[in-house]
């Protein structure tokens, strides 16, 4: 039965499974060029940012023309509804990834100093969380993606603690003030990173049990 | 106290288990119709929905060998009661059909006929009742400069309309619909969908339909029958947008049918 309909939500189910692999791809490809400091790198992820923008839009029809002609309900129209909200997040992630190497961009035009303890720890966090939300999302796993939920309240204490960090780092070396501010945007950006992808999950969890815990 | 807010059932079936012969064709329903509310009763064919909607009035008493244990109360009353009237109660509980189906005489005596057969027969009353049932149906003003007119004349949409108008003359509490619009083109459809959303104001309705986009528009409570068994009741949003049961989920996404 449906069979067409079937196929159509399947292939929207999979082009937003390709879009958080991406992203993966691209949250790797901001943690090397942020530890590098490699401005090459950091401009191709920026000038990359588009791929993201064309898949937000691309699905988001794909979806509209899903729900004008097959209106679906149910389970179908939860995962409909709850993927619109979701490549909006997705999108937003990989803005944020370009926004981190637009700061790239500024720390390679600076004297270098050493990336602040407690970065890496925040920029493997928003790694994990969106391996882990991408994974509940193919199992449709709610126990995994409640889990994503609760790593973001250790991603916002992570952030304050940098925020004291850098404050103390900031009367520390003043003459390197212009490098920790950047560093600070960075780190509000991966805390950003984190709150989208804990949307991401509450999404997943809406798809397979139907509450909505925003 | 939340229950108290919810509407007090005017129909409730109890254990109701329906035979047409040896086949079990209702299986146990248990159901709580609340005033005031539409009702859409969903399923596949042959799954009972019809059966149980005809049982509310009992035009099923009609089949001789339909056998019926159970109960159904009509406000709190069992309609099965030896002493219960049932012109009387099929008056209190009317019934419109797939196909619109006037009487072939005019547009008034069509209405006058339900009044008439319960011993009305003043000018003045039936005129009152006419208008006042033409209104409620949203037919009058198409029809007021015709009412001597054959209801043969009226288009399809406007011949159901004026079967509910037929079915609101003698002043029921509740409605039963089979497919009401199943016959008619989308414009006819959609303009007897809003009737029935004023209809509620003043009766119950419960609606047969074969249309899930229908049962989504206009009812507050959705109920899925399967082989005879009632799967789910409950809101239609809820039915709609989370449904407990694998079954309905599958019926109303069309993964079966």
């Amino acid at each position: 039965m449906r069979n067409l309909y079937t196929a159509e939500l399947e292939a929207i189910t999979h082009r937003v499974l390709k879009m958080g692999t991406t992203l993966e791809q691209s949250i790797n490809e901001t943690i090397r060029v942020l530890s590098d400091v490699d401005a090459v790198g950091a401009q191709r992820l920026i000038d990359g940012d588009d791929v993201f923008d064309q898949m937000e839009r691309s699905i988001e029809q794909h979806c509209l023309n899903l729900v004008a002609m097959q209106a679906p309900v149910a389970g179908d129209w939860r995962r409909i509804a709850s993927i619109m909200r979701m490549i909006s997040d997705l999108e937003r992630i990989a803005d944020h990834c370009s926004d981190i190497a637009e700061y790239v961009l500024k720390l390679s035009a600076l004297p270098r100093v050493s990336q602040p303890d407690g970065l890496a720890d925040m920029l493997t966090r928003v790694k994990d969380m969106l391996r882990a939300t991408v994974l509940a999302y193919v199992e449709l796993d709610v126990d995994a993606a409640r889990a994503v939920v609760h790593q973001d309240d250790n991603q916002d204490e992570a952030f304050e603690n940098m925020v004291t960090s850098l404050c103390t780092l900031m009367e520390q070396e003043p003459e390197h003030i212009p490098q920790y501010v950047d560093y600070l945007m960075i780190a509000k950006y991966l805390e950003r990173m984190s709150d989208h992808t804990t949307n991401l999950a509450e999404w997943i969890s809406y798809i397979t049990d139907g509450v909505l815990t925003k | 106290m939340l229950d108290n807010a919810k509407p007090q059932p005017i129909l409730e079936s109890k254990n109701l288990h329906l035979y047409y012969g040896e086949t079990e064709a209702l299986k146990g329903i248990d159901m709580k119709i609340g005033k005031n509310e539409i009702t859409a009763l969903i399923g596949p064919s042959g799954c009972g929905k019809s059966t149980f909607l005809k049982t509310l009035n009992r035009m099923n008493d009609l089949i001789p060998s339909v056998r019926i244990t159970g109960e159904v109360t009509l406000q709190g009353k069992d309609i099965f009661s030896p002493d219960v009237d049932v012109t009387a109660l099929r008056r209190q509980v009317g019934m419109v059909f797939q196909k619109p189906n006037p009487f072939p005489m005019s547009i008034y005596d069509n209405i006058a006929y339900g009044p008439r057969l319960h011993g009305n027969h003043s000018k003045h009353e039936l005129d009152e009742i006419v208008e006042n049932a033409l209104r409620g149906a949203a037919l009058w003003d198409e029809v007021k400069d015709r009412l001597k007119k054959s209801a043969l004349g009226l288009s399809g949409g406007q011949q159901q309309r004026l079967c509910i108008a037929r079915a609101l003359a003698v002043q029921p509490d509740v409605l039963l619909m089979d497919e009401p619009t199943s016959a008619l083109d989308p414009g006819s459809t959609l303009r007897i969908e809003d009737l029935m959303a004023e209809l509620k104001k003043n009766y119950t309705v419960v609606i047969v339909t074969h249309n899930m986009q229908q049962a989504t528009r206009i009812s507050d409570k959705t109920a899925f029958f399967l082989v005879g068994e009632l799967i789910e009741f409950g809101d239609t949003k809820q039915i709609f947008t989370n449904p407990h049961e694998k079954k309905t989920e599958d019926y109303i996404t069309g993964r079966f049918g």
